[in-house]
């Protein structure tokens, strides 16, 4: 900076009469190399006599050449390394190693959406990670390297499926019907984060070999510009582009290992087989005739061995990137092939990608990207019910008959009751597979009318085909049948078209004021529709739609057609560098509301003050070379509702032979509109030790108001999901809140030339809280009905959002003491409410109905409503899936050659809501169970008469497990669902480790390569957790919804992953 | 330079042509569903919605409620406790069974769609130029769906809210239930409406002014029943124009007796000649049906298909569409059908080993399905079990057996008249009642007529039992129990506790729930068909069912110990709606 002051300051003509003049004097040729620390050539490298005009840059193999006075200094820089300079002294040949360089903050220049900025200018709450972090963590999809390593970021995997779907989330819960996924930015489309599938990933389409850095924008100074959409924050992702350089050729070669790290423990048949026996002699059955001798019957099958597996994942990439002054181009092409721990699943993945940019005149550039993705996902057997098969199914059932034929279960009781079957067949012959292919691109031209002003217009496209198809051919394993085969295709088709057009003006007054002005305008046209259709009766292999019967068809569709359209601004203003102001505006019309609704506007402030620019400072600037504070207010929107959700429609349903039917479909709402959210920033970032550690600090308050709501309404008024329901209507009603603060720490611990050693450290704490909805006592309830119809969560006033609701269990009665008073005269009175029997009660000691009703070993639920009796007005909040706070801690090292890293991601505080045990821990089920049930409150007798039922008679013998029931003839509510299936989902996740090494350069330089390196992963290494499950972290039991979150309904566990790696560049 | 001038005007003059096409921009109209706003201009719309009535609202209900009634009112039994079905029997239910709100949700989903019809899309048609009468027919339908849904929540959970227009709702949730007599009364004047505007005939599957009639004729003789009690507030009995319950009661009765006349006498509905027809897909909506879920032949569609044939013996009568089923008809109920001797309706109701069944397993080498012997203890349902693919002509596909089930017929009204004609006497032997009551006897002794024998005098009893014959399956025992308690409560407890065996010497009202039995004709010879030792399943005990809170008590019944014949409201809605466990309010007519 100081250099252009002194430039400007001469006069130019005598510039370059003292430079002619110096050439005019004996110049002498210095050539040389430049390296990197390691020896690898730095192409690139401005080279410069300081004090004058005369510059070279280094060739691709790093070397220079340059005539300058013997005396001269000389000069070598480039972004990203520590500039040096060195006098000449007649010396013919001086190789120089540039140094790498922590980022000088006023180079190093950040997305922030629509155009960039230097990231010392930044007033928002931006965080940054770069290619190397993709280069250390073998990942499927982009979403799963953002999890620990942005602050204020949460991202949960809802599927351990290959290519399957994630929540993400930035800076808590911000809505509750409405998607709380940020939105992605690539190549300038927008792709919502937004899926209503656990198997479908938005960001599959993304191979993250090809992405440059990612941008996370979380404050709404940040986000404002996006209006509408950044509600949940923005991602945005610059992919790699080509530079002016000789070409870089790069191939990146993986294969991996995945497997299930944890098995639960689940009875063998053996056990199975007594617990049966057990059960089979309360109820009066007799004992099933294979089961006569239980401890002969061995292991029987283990379904979890069976049907998870280890497996194998492979992965190619190779890329090209290059160009002259005039254009750069990147090629890229990727494919993944990686096999899932269920059997039957698989996913593979070819990624295409070409760039390019050309300078057609000096004033106007033209360019253009296209990214194409072709993928593949199967799952034999339904992802959700993978878990329950290898759990719920008998031990009793072999894969194999004698003769090699599939096995079954064998009685209808079995196969049509309990539901057993044979999976491992089924992930044999079941086909259900999920083709996408997508295409990305983006065609802009950009002039440059003028220094400091340049007008972008831009189209992109985004087209994508999702083709489902699911083939379940006809079998009959032992008593489990099925009779007909099923053919079925579902193909979706959605198109992105936007259309933006942006002036940029950079200008300065004087020295001491820089200001910027963008101005845009956008237009976004979202449509797509939806075709599926079935057929029956077909053959047993073929897999087409036209091999079923027409007869026994179906077919059904939808499509939707969605408009946005926006004006938005960005001002900014730095006065000296020490006081700097961003202003945005944004417009957005959206056409899912009504007219006279569809226009919301969003403003955002921000002020930043960089202390360390003061003069004040200068003392301290050799300490702390660094400080700013920041402060930003600013509103954004949010219109994600059912389309013509504002009016009332009627949907097509078969009738018998009385033509197309008309279903009221839904209650409208004509006057919905924009939800918004207020949120308030206060940061500070801060430079210290010498550019050894980086500070940023960020609290935030967001309150979202006019909240859009899919209304939870009672099933009178017909918008249950009962068939034929109508849909409840949105509205704009209730407030939430979310309050936190997030931090990063950056530490370079020790840099020495052969050894270094990097730590980040991310800290993220939210606070989320609905403040106001529909009705005081509004709550939405979320429903399983795996078990029954049992609420699992609700949301209400006064508590986050999504709290586990249940019944909460205080003990079990051990003793008739435990519940009863002895009146002494043959009756008691009850003293603790059951789900049976009010407080005060008297009861008939000999009462035989006791047994079926209330009896010693059934467990006590609390009475939370004190009205003498426990019913489902006692049920409530049992706990929170939201973790107090989580952190992601990296270290990384290099040694030589050698580089070395390892990441702990962490938890701490949220629970899990894991109803699966309402099954696994059933004394009662004739599933399969886990181990511990077989420690069911077994009942004694005190007169050691099992016939004299007496309720006093009775104990509950000891060593039973605390927070298991009796074996009852009748369901006593043992198993309802309670604060016992609550469980701490604190963990703490050596979550990757990769020690890579780098082959010598001038080894390779011979073969003509540039650099080599190797490589092995660790993924999901370790986890420190109380957490009884597969695994502690828990997304949404359905789609995204984070009205599910933190409930275990079986979702596939995320894998452990071995894998070893190749770089390799020519 | 010049070349960048031109180029930047171009653009500004797109800009410009682009932004004043703004407006329209955001303007964007649905492909794929009709909006209300510009509906409703032919009768063909409104014939649209009133079509979708008789199907998709019933697919769960035809399922759960089924559970729901026939468990409870012990007509059938259960292999393996863990069901809800045998808690259901044992009144041991609990209000997260996924029955009640399934069957609860399912009958406002059709008094909501009836409710949309009738407030808006019937005076929308009429304003927009459809013909008047045809629109109030079609009103007429949705009328007898909201009347038809009303009863059944009446007798399932007594005091229910009474939603005229669910958007009312829609802001505030907390509504108190109304009612039991003022839930009658709304479906009364529905069904009274539904029996004026609905054309004598329409096309098949179509209720008409018949079927509102036949409906009808259910309700008044549950209010007559409910008088009979003494149970109508002075209010209703001021509004109905009656001085005393008595008086009501008389009047429903007469009321009753005349619908069903005008159904006998004036419309062209009759019984099918063999009982076991009435549940063949080949003759869905048959002269029997006065009103039957509509569900598709040959569907695969969600929300469209009849899963009763489920209820099958084995793989082998559905071509293993379904397997065997673990649902079996109870001990009490088989006695009574096996102890009557008619043939046609013992076929017709349940699968008895040794017994032939032409029409069905015509997949199978043997051409036919025979029900085995020596292969199980207790005997399946054979109502609505339809058969395989081939048996059907192709209407029955996984999951669905597309049969239209019969949910209003012919031989209820028979039953009903005389049950009208004998009023509040205990036993009738009017000739036209007696003339009524033993064509549907004599119809269930089709294939053996030579055992028919007609009753001369019919008793309360009689009428009672020969309605659980005749409606197996057909969820109208629990309500028939519930008006019997109406006016005899004694007589229900009694009866439900199994108290009844020992004073009755014909055992005609035993009630052993959860009975286990073995009935196999051709393994047991010499004792009937009985396995000489039934027995109580160890662990169950018999019922100590009670009731013994006072009249006009609104809480309802949780498990065994409390009161009245009504179901826990299902939890789900007690959660959205704390108000339900409240008093109930009157309704203002």
């Amino acid at each position: 900076m100081r250099m252009t002051k002194i430039f400007t300051k001469i006069p130019i003509s005598i510039l370059i009469l003292l430079s002619s003049l110096s050439v005019a004097a004996q110049d002498i040729t210095v050539s040389g190399r430049v390296t990197d620390k390691a020896g690898g050539a730095l192409p690139g490298v401005s080279v410069s006599q300081l004090s004058t005009s005369k510059g070279v840059t280094t060739n691709q193999d790093g070397v220079y050449k340059i005539s300058v006075p013997p005396g001269a200094i000389l000069k070598f820089s480039s972004l990203g390394f520590v500039a040096q300079l060195i006098t000449v002294n007649n010396k013919k040949v001086i190789d120089v190693k540039l140094i790498a360089d922590v980022k000088n903050l006023d180079e190093v220049v950040v997305q922030v959406g629509y155009s960039t900025m230097r990231k010392s200018d930044l007033t928002g709450a931006v965080s940054s990670i770069g290619s190397d972090v993709f280069a250390n963590s073998v990942v499927t999809t982009l979403d799963q390297a953002l999890q620990g390593r942005i602050a204020g970021l949460q991202s949960t995997m809802n599927s351990g499926v290959p290519g399957g779907g994630s929540s993400v989330q930035i800076r808590g819960v911000n809505s509750i019907n409405s998607t709380n996924e940020p939105i992605y930015v690539i190549d300038g489309v927008i792709i919502s984060g937004q899926t209503g599938n656990n198997d479908v990933n938005p960001l599959a389409s993304i191979n993250s070999n090809d992405i440059a850095s990612v941008e996370v924008l979380k404050d709404a100074s940040a986000t404002a510009i996006y209006g509408s959409q950044g509600a949940n924050g923005v991602v945005l992702i610059t992919m790699k582009k080509g530079k002016n350089a000789k070409p870089v050729l790069s191939f990146n070669a993986r294969y991996g290992l995945e497997k299930l790290p944890k098995l639960i423990n689940m009875m063998n048949l053996s056990e199975y087989a007594q617990h049966h026996n057990d059960f089979s002699d309360v109820l009066g059955y007799g004992r099933r005739a294979d089961f006569s001798f239980p401890q002969y019957l061995g292991e029987g099958t283990n379904w979890q061995k069976e049907l998870f597996k280890t497996a194998p994942m492979q992965s190619y990439d190779l890329s090209v990137r290059g160009g002259n002054k005039e254009s750069t181009y990147s090629v890229s092409g990727g494919y993944l092939n990686q096999d899932a721990i269920v059997l039957g699943a698989n996913y593979k993945r070819f990624v295409f990608r070409v760039n390019m940019d050309n300078e057609i005149q000096p004033w106007a550039k033209i360019g253009a990207t296209v990214n194409v993705t072709q993928d593949k996902q199967s799952t034999a057997i339904s992802t959700f019910g993978a878990v329950g098969n290898a759990l719920f199914q008998s031990p009793a059932v072999p894969i194999r008959n004698a003769d090699g034929s599939f096995a079954g279960p064998t009685s209808d009781l079995d196969a049509n009751t309990l539901g057993f079957s044979n999976p491992v067949a089924l992930a044999m012959l079941n086909t259900r597979t999920r083709e996408r292919f997508d295409t990305r691109g983006n065609l802009y031209l950009q002039l440059l009318p003028a220094k400091g002003i340049s007008f972008r217009t831009e189209v992109n496209v985004d087209a994508n085909t999702d083709n489902y198809l699911q083939f379940l051919p006809a079998y009959q394993f032992g008593a489990s049948i099925k009779a007909n085969t099923e053919n079925k295709h579902d193909k979706t088709y959605n198109f992105y078209l936007g259309w933006k057009n942006i002036l940029n003006i950079d200008k300065s007054f004087g020295t001491n004021h820089r200001t910027s002005l963008m101005l845009g305008q956008e237009m976004i046209s979202r449509r797509g529709d939806y075709l599926t259709g079935s057929r029956q009766y077909g053959s047993n292999v073929l897999t087409g739609l036209d091999a079923g019967d027409a007869n026994y068809a179906t077919n059904n569709g939808s499509g939707y057609n969605s408009r946005l359209m926006s004006f938005f601004g960005r001002a900014t203003y730095n006065y000296k560098e020490r006081y700097l102001f961003t202003g945005t505006m944004r417009w957005d019309g959206s056409s899912n509301f009504a007219r006279g609704h569809q226009w919301g506007a969003f403003p955002s402030a921000a002020i930043a003050w960089r202390l360390s620019e003061e003069p004040f400072f200068k003392s301290l600037k050799g300490s702390i070379s660094n400080a700013k504070l920041r402060l930003s207010y600013g509103i954004v929107g949010n219109s994600n509702v059912a389309a013509f959700a504002y009016d009332s429609n009627l949907s097509n349903i078969r009738t018998n032979s009385q033509g197309t039917g008309l279903q009221t479909a839904n209650i409208s709402n004509p006057n919905l509109t924009w939800e918004t959210t207020k949120s308030w920033n206060a940061g500070m970032d801060l430079t210290i030790l010498n550019n050894r550690v980086e500070l940023v600090f960020d609290s935030y308050i967001k309150k979202t108001d006019d909240l859009l709501l899919r209304l939870s309404l009672p099933a009178f008024t017909g918008t249950s999901d009962i068939p034929g329901s109508a849909q409840a209507p949105w509205y704009n009603i209730g407030a939430l809140q979310n309050k936190g603060f997030e931090f990063t720490v950056n530490t370079r611990n020790i840099t020495r030339d052969n050894f270094s050693w990097k730590t980040t450290a991310i800290f993220t704490y939210n606070r989320n809280m609905v403040t106001r909805m529909n009705t005081a006592t509004a709550s939405i309830p979320m429903y399983d009905t795996s078990n029954g119809k049992n609420i699992i969560t609700s949301t209400s006033a006064g508590s986050a959002v999504s709290q586990f609701y249940g019944y909460q269990m205080i003990g079990r009665i051990n003793s008739a003491a435990d519940f009863l008073k002895d009146n002494g005269n043959g009756t008691s009175t009850v003293i603790t409410p059951t789900f049976k029997y009010k407080t005060g009660t008297i009861i008939n000691n000999n009462d035989a109905t006791l047994i079926t009703s209330t009896y010693i070993g059934d467990l006590l639920f609390a009475d939370v409503n004190h009205d003498g009796i426990v019913n489902e007005r006692d049920i409530t909040n049992i706990g929170s899936p939201f973790p107090s706070f989580t952190f992601g801690l990296t270290n990384s090292f290099s040694y030589k050659n050698f580089d070395f890293s390892f990441f702990f991601n962490g938890s701490i505080g949220g629970k899990v809501f894991n109803i699966l045990r309402s099954r696994t821990d059933d004394p009662r089920s004739l599933s399969n169970v886990r181990e511990i049930v077989t420690n069911y409150a077994r009942l004694g007798y005190k007169d050691g008469n099992s016939a004299n039922t007496n309720i006093w008679n009775v104990y509950v013998l000891p060593g039973a497990d605390p927070s298991l029931g009796r074996m009852s003839v009748q369901n006593t509510n043992n198993s309802i669902f309670s604060d016992s299936y609550v469980e701490d989902a604190s963990y703490l996740r050596l979550q990757n480790v990769s020690l890579g090494y780098k082959f010598p350069t001038r080894l390779l330089e011979k073969m003509f390569i540039k650099s080599v390196r190797v490589y092995t992963n660790l993924q999901n290494v370790i986890t420190f957790s109380k957490y009884s499950g597969y695994d502690p972290e828990v997304g949404s039991l359905n789609g995204q919804n984070m009205l599910t979150y933190g409930v275990d309904g079986g979702r596939i566990p995320s894998s452990r992953f071995y894998t070893f790696g190749l770089d390799m560049n020519f | 330079m010049k070349n960048k001038n031109i180029l930047i005007t171009l653009l500004c003059t797109l800009g410009l042509t682009f932004f004043s096409g703004c407006k329209k921009y955001l303007e964007v109209h649905s492909d794929t569903q009709k909006q209300v706003s510009n509906s409703f201009k032919t009768i063909e719309d409104l014939r649209a919605t009133t079509a979708f009535l008789y199907a998709t609202p019933w697919n769960k209900f035809n399922d759960y409620a089924r559970t729901i009634t026939e468990g409870r009112a012990n007509n059938v039994y259960v292999d393996g406790v863990t069901g809800t079905i045998s808690a259901l029997a044992l009144f041991a239910e609990n209000s997260n069974f996924n029955e009640l709100f399934q069957t609860w949700g399912s009958l406002y989903v059709a008094v909501t769609q009836a409710d949309y019809i009738i407030n808006d899309y019937v005076p929308l048609s009429i304003t927009n130029g459809v013909d008047a009468t045809r629109a109030k027919g079609c009103e007429g339908e949705a009328r007898f769906i909201r009347g038809y849904s009303y009863w059944y929540l009446a007798m399932l959970w007594h005091d229910v809210p009474i939603i005229d227009d669910p958007r009312q709702y829609v802001l505030n949730t907390l509504v108190p239930p109304n009612s039991f007599e003022d839930v009658l009364q709304y479906a009364i004047n529905d069904l009274t409406i539904a029996a004026q505007t609905l054309p004598a005939t329409d096309s098949k599957g179509r209720v008409t002014k018949y079927s509102a009639e036949a409906m009808l004729a259910r309700v008044l003789l549950t209010g007559a029943d409910y008088a009979m009690g003494g149970r109508f507030s002075s209010d209703y009995l001021k509004r109905n124009g009656a001085g005393s319950n008595a008086e009501m009661a008389q009047k429903y009765f007469d009321l009753a007796k005349q619908s069903c006349l005008d159904v006998i006498n004036l419309s062209s509905y009759r019984m099918l000649d063999n009982y076991e027809d009435i549940w063949k897909v080949q003759t869905n909506n048959n002269a029997e049906v006065l009103f039957g879920y509509q569900f598709l032949p040959g569907a695969a569609d969600y929300g469209l298909g009849n899963v009763l044939n489920n209820l099958s013996f084995n793989g082998d009568v559905t071509g293993n569409l379904t397997g065997g089923s673990n649902v079996f008809i109870s001990y009490d109920l088989l006695r009574l059908l096996v102890q009557d001797g008619a043939q046609s309706r013992l076929r017709g109701n349940v699968f008895i080993p040794g017994q032939n069944y032409a029409y069905l397993g015509t997949q199978l080498a043997a051409g036919s399905f025979t029900v085995p012997s020596n292969s199980k203890t207790k005997c399946n349902i054979k109502k609505f079990v339809v058969g395989s693919n081939k048996d059907t002509d192709g209407a029955a596909v996984a999951g669905n057996s597309g049969l239209v089930s019969p949910a209003l017929r012919m031989s209820e009204v028979y039953l009903m008249y005389a049950e009208a004609i004998m009023g509040t006497g205990t036993q009738t032997s009017d000739a036209t009642a007696l003339e009524n009551f033993n064509k549907v006897r004599k119809r269930a002794f089709y294939l053996n007529p030579t055992a028919y024998q007609p009753y001369t005098l019919v008793t309360r009893n009689d009428l009672l039992l020969e309605r659980r014959k005749e409606l197996f399956y057909e969820m109208t025992y629990w309500p028939d129990l519930v008006r019997r308690s109406f006016y005899d409560m004694d007589w229900t407890l009694n009866f439900l506790n199994n108290k009844l065996k020992d004073s009755d010497p014909t055992t005609n009202f035993t009630n052993y729930a959860s009975y286990s039995y073995t009935y196999d004709p051709p393994r047991f010879p010499n004792t009937a068909g009985w396995d000489n030792s039934p027995r109580v399943q160890a662990g169950y005990i018999s019922q100590q069912v009670v009731h013994n809170l006072p009249a006009g008590s609104y809480v309802h019944a949780i498990g065994s110990k409390s009161n009245i014949w009504a179901l826990p409201y299902p939890a789900a809605e007690i959660n959205s709606d704390p108000n339900l466990n409240g008093a109930p309010v009157p309704y203002k007519f």
